[in-house]
């Protein structure tokens, strides 16, 4: 089932705009901005709702400036140690009035601020590295030891532009794990063919201060490659963490799914010797092959596309090649016709085109064999207007039924267009824009005038005889005029007007005002009906004084 | 010859009206249509019978039907001297003034020729006989009318005397293994006769019961129908319906095919319940509302048969139209317009049978909970989709489908 697609391009704040603004606004407003940063974010996504234009993999790697936050508590904290045991040094009697703990303390603070400043200092750079060089991100790395060959790697924007188009195209998001057909992107990325394991982590962690208990929750996803490497996300609630379970069960099914430190995981994550990891590894393929089959024998079953008429009456949407060369071949074993008809269920693209359905009637030995293919008319079970049909040799109808049965089409160059004529078909007659509307008579050939029923034919007629031969016309089949022009020297080129007066049907006694005239792809007519007498003749005498007939309510005829 | 009539055609008899489980119903068409060419007058008629549907010998035989033919045979037949042809002639709507008086017997002599066969034995004759009494046609056979009585009474008196003979006649074809006779003795044990005989249903059941241990298939059939429907009691019912249908009966057909696929009394198999339901559908029966749905649905799980969406959209679409409220196929043809599965795919075909669900079904669910949310065959509704994503319950499609959509503070579903 198709659904339907929507992307609207709206305004929003562009990298590193946003978090300008957002810095800004924690100058400007401290601790109350953070609730207008929120609201910003949120307004930002809302403004992107086919996924960050920058991509995914490189929102993520931006994302990484937030470490700077706790960068800067480190830092802060380690000054302070470090300050402390400054003012102990320029300050050394009130070092004496500290008491033992703080004494304790006062002797770690140079070695504790020092840690505290290289751990905010590896983690700021951790955070800007990621953030301003994506290229050397853990994230991009990631994605690198999950190619066959790392050190071949195409570059970064290559290696995100590959994980975004699938999380674009078939994502699944389970709050920050994104699960496309072929990657999971949680804090760092796993190729889906390379998961071996999945397994859940949750805990409950109680801390008791004083008279208070502090209740956290820890929901995890562990991912374990073929490589044994591990990717660990983290999210927000049990709920996530089912349906990414439940999700990767579904697009990595052959791998094994169990939780954390369960034995499932340990065999996995510590089979050290090589005769556990092929152990491993042979377990998976096998699981694989299995599913690999189920999927194959579920798609040989649900790809029954079209369904296949056979002459009979009888339908299957068993279509097999096989059949179809039958029923081609049917006629010339027995001589029986053998017109059968194949529908598919969601009508084929191409040429341009949609079509819902291909008749095939095979012929007999040394026949050709007839093809038509029907356009589809927009609306399920409504007959469409037009068609394409063609006469084909056996080798011709077999190569279009194979691309057919595809859902391929054949150029439809040299096929006959026809259009719905009630149960039948008829030729389509053929648009030729050069020529919409009937051209003006030419000047500069002369006028004969053909009067039927009276056999009165005159070169150079003057307008009255015109006129007089006009008013006379009857209701009768032999009742018209013809006020024709031919090139001098050229016979072949002409121009006419004829009028006659309907004898029968719902316009009896209304008059067909004809123009024909030769043009190079042939003969074209084109006709009118008037009403009445003085629209005739105003239309004649605008033609035989070249005063520019008006054409405008001309239809162009089949010959 | 024969004892009654010419050999081919006491065999043919034998084929056709006896032995219905031996299978041997063309054979016995063969012997009649060789017989009927080589002029055998008898043969015409019961040939003509065969052509007149299967109401007239046997569904299980499968004879084609031929109306038209059969009136042709028939006359042949009458005029051929044949006295079962002149009596079989009054049933068929045959018989009439012009070919009356050409016939070279009388009703009269007819009659007892037959009956004379009959007394004999024969078989087909005596139910022949039974059929006379059972329609009335005694009258018009025996030449009597209201003014050969003194008075109303007498004439209900001969009526009742001559209908109620009947039932001695039907039970001796019944017991010589025409099958066939039991019909018409279980209907006037039914039904009895208007202001003359009183109904005995509980009879008419004796008469089914009868042949049922004696092994007709068609008595079989209908003392199952008995046990099943009037005594609601499915164990006893349905190995009658297993039984008759091995021996090749119709009409049990579906009832078999059914038991096969609950595994009621039997070891569940999907392939015989399939086979016996296209055995029903392919059968002369009266309807196959029911059936056709049923091995629809199997073509359209691929259960007991390959599956085939085209043969299952064809079944079930066809089942629907003859039968618009009941919704038992309603998930399979939305999910077949929803997919364009043996038919165009055709959204909003799909969301009218997905509607009609009415019972718990998670796949339906599903489907219409996509629909909706995607506005496809209607006018989007992303809570309504969202409803009935959640009604479909741990379908796996169906929670992935549901990450979609979000509830937002104020608490309406919207798409993420």
């Amino acid at each position: 089932m198709d659904s339907k697609k929507t992307s609207p391009k709206r305004f929003y704040l562009k990298w590193p705009w946003n978090v300008l603004v957002y810095v800004l606004l924690a100058v400007v407003l401290r601790i109350f901005a953070i609730p207008l940063i929120l609201l910003l974010i949120w307004w930002n996504k809302k403004q992107q709702p086919n996924g960050p234009e920058e991509g995914y993999c490189l929102q993520r790697t931006r994302g990484r400036l937030t470490g700077l936050i706790p960068a800067a508590l480190l830092l802060a904290g380690g000054a302070i140690c470090l300050y402390f045991f400054y003012l102990g040094r320029t300050l050394p009697g009130e070092v004496a009035r500290l008491d033992d703990q703080m004494r304790i303390f006062y002797h770690l603070c140079p070695f504790l601020g020092a840690g505290m400043i290289l751990i905010g200092i590896f983690l700021a750079y951790r955070s800007l590295r990621d953030a301003l060089h994506p290229e050397k991100s853990a994230l991009a790395q990631s994605i690198r030891d999950q190619l066959p060959y790392p050190d071949e790697a195409p570059p970064v924007q290559e290696l995100f532009a590959m994980v975004d188009q699938d999380l674009r195209e078939n994502g699944t998001w389970c709050g920050r794990l994104g699960v496309g057909k072929e990657w999971v992107l949680g804090d760092r990325v796993s190729h889906i063919s390379r998961i071996r394991g999945v397994f859940s982590r949750m805990e409950r962690h109680t801390r008791h201060a004083g008279k208070r208990t502090q209740v956290t929750y820890l929901y995890e996803i562990w991912i374990v490659d073929d490589r044994q490497n591990q990717q660990i996300t983290s999210l927000r609630s049990q709920r996530e963490l089912e349906e990414a379970m439940d999700c990767l069960r579904r697009r990595a099914p052959a791998a094994v799914f169990g939780t954390y430190n369960s034995k499932e995981y340990n065999d996995l994550v510590h089979a050290k010797e090589e005769e556990e990891q092929y152990a491993q590894e042979r377990a998976y393929r096998q699981r694989k092959a299995q599913q690999e089959e189920q999927e194959r024998q579920k798609q040989a079953e649900r790809s029954q596309n079209q369904v296949l008429t056979l002459p009979d009456g009888s339908v299957t949407s068993r279509v097999t090649w096989e059949i179809l060369q039958q029923l081609l071949l049917h006629p010339g074993r027995t001589g029986e016709a053998s017109p059968f008809q194949l529908v598919p269920g969601v009508p084929f693209q191409g040429e341009g085109r949609a079509f819902s359905r291909l008749v095939c009637l095979p012929g007999g030995a040394g026949e050709l064999t007839r093809i038509l293919l029907e356009e589809y008319s927009g609306a399920p079970g409504k007959p469409g207007r037009y068609a394409w049909t063609r006469d084909l040799s056996t080798a011709e109808a077999e190569e279009v039924l194979r691309g057919w049965l595809q859902g391929e089409l054949p150029s439809l160059e040299g096929w006959t267009k026809l259009e719905r004529s009630g149960p039948t078909w008829q030729r389509a007659l053929e648009r030729r824009e050069a020529h919409p509307l009937p051209p003006q008579p030419n000047p500069n050939w002369p006028w004969a005038l053909t009067v039927g029923g009276y056999s009165v034919r005159a070169s150079a007629p003057a307008w009255e005889d015109i006129q007089e031969e006009l008013q006379e016309l009857a209701p009768d089949p032999d009742s018209f005029l013809i006020l024709e022009q031919r090139e001098p020297g050229n016979p072949e080129h002409y121009w006419f007007i004829q009028c006659a007066v309907a004898a029968q049907g719902p316009d009896q006694g209304r008059y067909f005002v004809e123009i024909g005239c030769a043009t190079p792809s042939g003969p074209r007519l084109w006709e009118r009906m008037v009403p009445d007498l003085q629209e005739v003749l105003k239309g004649f005498s605008a033609a035989y004084h070249h005063r520019g007939l008006d054409v405008s309510g001309f239809r162009e005829m089949v010959i | 010859m024969g004892r009654f009539f010419s050999d081919p055609v006491e065999r043919a008899l034998k084929c056709i009206y006896c032995d219905l489980a031996a299978g041997r119903g063309q054979e016995g068409f063969q012997l009649l249509a060789q017989a009927a060419q080589q002029g055998d007058a008898d043969a015409c008629c019961l040939l003509a019978r065969c052509l007149y549907g299967p109401e007239y010998t046997w569904p299980g035989h499968n004879f084609p039907v031929d109306g038209r033919a059969g009136d042709e045979l028939m006359r042949q037949s009458v005029l051929g001297g044949s006295a079962i042809g002149v009596l079989l002639s009054l049933r068929s709507g045959v018989m009439n003034r012009q070919l009356a008086r050409s016939m070279p017997l009388t009703l009269r002599e007819a009659f007892d020729a037959v009956l004379d066969k009959a007394e004999h034995g024969e078989p087909f004759c005596q139910m022949l006989i039974g059929n006379v009494y059972f329609w009335g046609d005694f009258v018009q056979v025996l030449g009597k009318d209201r003014g050969d009585f003194d008075g109303d009474d007498a004439f209900q008196n001969y009526l009742r005397e001559n209908y109620a003979k009947c039932e001695d006649w039907l039970w001796q074809a019944y017991r010589n293994e025409v099958s066939l006779a039991g019909l018409n003795l279980g209907n006037f044990y039914r039904n009895g006769k208007q202001d003359l005989i009183a109904p005995r249903p509980e009879q008419a059941r004796e008469v089914n019961r009868y042949g049922a241990e004696k092994g007709y298939p068609d008595a079989m059939s209908f003392y199952a129908d008995d046990l099943f429907l009037d005594d609601k009691n499915e164990e006893a019912a349905l190995p009658f319906y297993r039984r008759s249908a091995e021996l090749g009966e119709p009409r049990s057909f579906f009832m078999a095919g059914w038991s096969y696929e609950m595994g009621k009394g039997v070891e569940k198999d999907a392939h015989r319940a399939a086979d016996y339901y296209e055995r029903a559908l392919a059968a002369p029966l009266r309807s196959k509302v029911g059936i056709a749905k049923r091995l629809g649905a199997f073509y359209f799980e691929g259960e007991g048969v390959e599956r085939d969406y085209a043969k299952a959209f064809q079944l079930l679409k066809w089942d629907y139209d003859h039968n618009t409220n009941d919704t038992w196929g309603a998930y399979y043809l939305g999910a077949c317009y929803a997919h364009g599965w043996g038919t165009q795919q055709d959204y909003v075909q799909a969301r009218k049978f997905l509607e009609k669900i009415n019972w718990n079904c998670s796949n339906g669910f599903y489907l219409l909970g996509y629909l909706y949310g995607r506005g496809l065959g209607g006018p989007e509704d992303i809570p309504k989709g969202v409803e009935y994503l959640q009604k479909a319950g741990n379908h796996a499609d169906a929670k992935e489908e549901l990450r979609r959509y979000k509830k937002t503070l104020f608490g309406k579903w919207v798409r993420r």
